[in-house]
């Protein structure tokens, strides 16, 4: 071969253990001193990244990476830039996607609930009268609700309402929770982080009350995101797993 | 099946800073370079992290190809391979990152040599298969799981100097093997 100046069999071999990973820090410090004024060694070196790669590529049998990783690897590099986790961004873009899809349903699912909550002598509501505010902010001691549809993949619905004191009743009417793992609400405003409300319980209602700075951020038009997280909750603070379902509020 | 041949076209596009071509890419490779990381780190959720951080150097660091003078696998394995180690091992000395790697201002194989990766790659397997196979082992511990010295001493039951005495003479003889 061409490529391979005549050295000693001990100079390859030194430059197989530094490919390899084998000398501590010392020799490979003094190894990587010797690159700068040795050819010979450096094409040694790359002699042996070119054998080993090419060991691993034959012998180590191909393993298909989920699909989340390459949606990770393009919300890393090609996102718009924010301050978020990177698995928090590839879920960022999945809940823009499902709250454009519920703004379509959400006002279906709040129909419903005035249905079902009004009094019976109460006139149906009629397409003359808007029963529906347009999202635009809440006046206060409105009541917010929204219905958080199962997303692809999932089974969990629920229903949510916003006391005009804030607190959210959180019922799941379709889905359970997940033995061993945590489903979190977060709430989602526009382009920012996604904040976390904490956990629900394993019953089918669970009621939160997010604190003061969070209450303020409750309008019409904001979402809630249900994420399957670790027990315990999210380790990093956004969300870290699979969106589970998503909704967005509507001030009834 | 992606030739060699494609994946220089892609690898050319997306230093080009060509989307698709990295799509394409990552399609092509990421099977492999998954199955690496999870060889060496035998954790789903620690090789994905480690394939994700992959992709986005060889994005960013597209432009260090090249110089390398390697075969497009070589060099995302090598990537690969790397950060999975330096993952693996919470201490000690950093394996060679991407900007590191060795490149063509000495005298190597060209990007047009990597074409013959198919006669390296019968080579390389050949000569593995000529090993004892309880230095292929060690040799393949060492690539594919990270094991150092210290590691093999114990797995091959055997003092710490004997295991590098061995080892180096498995690399002298595979490197003979290689070079004939």
């Amino acid at each position: 071969m061409s490529d391979r100046p005549d050295k000693s069999p001990e100079a390859g071999a030194l430059a197989a253990e530094y490919v390899l990973g084998l000398l501590d820090a010392g020799d490979r410090a003094a190894f990587e001193a010797r690159l700068a004024s040795e050819p010979a060694l450096v094409a040694e070196v790359r002699a042996w990244e070119g054998y080993f790669a090419t060991m691993a590529e034959v012998e180590v049998e191909d393993v298909a990476a989920p699909a989340r990783v390459w949606r990770a690897v393009e919300a890393d590099l090609f996102a718009p830039a924010r301050a978020t986790a990177p698995a928090a961004v590839s879920l960022w873009d999945r809940v823009a996607f499902w709250r454009g899809l519920s703004l379509a349903t959400t006002g279906l699912a709040a129909l419903a609930v005035v249905f079902a909550v009004l009094p019976p002598s109460q006139p149906p509501v009629t397409g003359d009268e808007p029963e529906v505010p347009i999202p635009e902010g809440i006046p206060p001691g409105r009541l917010l609700m929204t219905h958080l549809i199962p997303t692809e993949g999932s089974t969990l619905g629920l229903a949510v309402t916003r006391e005009p004191s804030g607190v959210l009743q959180v019922r799941r009417v379709a889905g359970t929770a997940t033995e061993g793992r945590a489903q979190e609400v977060w709430l989602i405003l526009g382009e920012d982080a996604p904040i976390s409300l904490g956990l629900l319980g394993d019953e089918p209602l669970t009621t939160i009350t997010p604190d003061a700075e969070a209450s303020r951020l409750f309008t019409a038009g904001a979402a809630l995101a249900i994420s399957d997280e670790p027990l315990g909750g999210s380790p990093t603070g956004a969300p870290t797993g699979a969106v589970l379902a998503v909704g967005t509020f509507v001030a009834l | 099946m992606t030739t060699v041949q494609d994946l220089e076209e892609l690898m050319l596009r997306v230093q080009l800073r060509d989307r698709a071509a990295f799509s394409a890419l990552y399609s092509a490779t990421s099977s492999k370079l998954f199955a690496i990381c999870l060889r060496v780190l035998k954790d789903h959720a620690l090789a994905e992290d480690v394939l994700q951080v992959v992709y986005v150097k060889v994005w960013n660091k597209a432009d260090r190809y090249q110089v390398t003078g390697h075969s497009p696998m070589t060099w995302l394995i090598t990537i690969a391979r790397n950060a999975a180690i330096d993952r693996l091992r919470a201490s000690g000395p950093r394996m060679t990152d991407v900007d590191d790697m060795v490149t063509l201002a000495a005298p190597g194989p060209t990007p047009e040599q990597s074409l013959l990766a198919s006669d390296e790659a019968r080579r390389i397997v050949d000569c593995m298969a000529g090993l004892e196979e309880d230095r292929a082992a060690a040799v393949r511990g060492v690539y594919l799981e990270g094991q150092s010295y210290q590691d093999l001493a114990e797995r091959f039951s055997v003092p710490l100097n004997t295991m590098k005495t061995w080892l180096r003479r498995s690399l002298i003889s595979l490197r003979e093997c290689l070079a004939s």
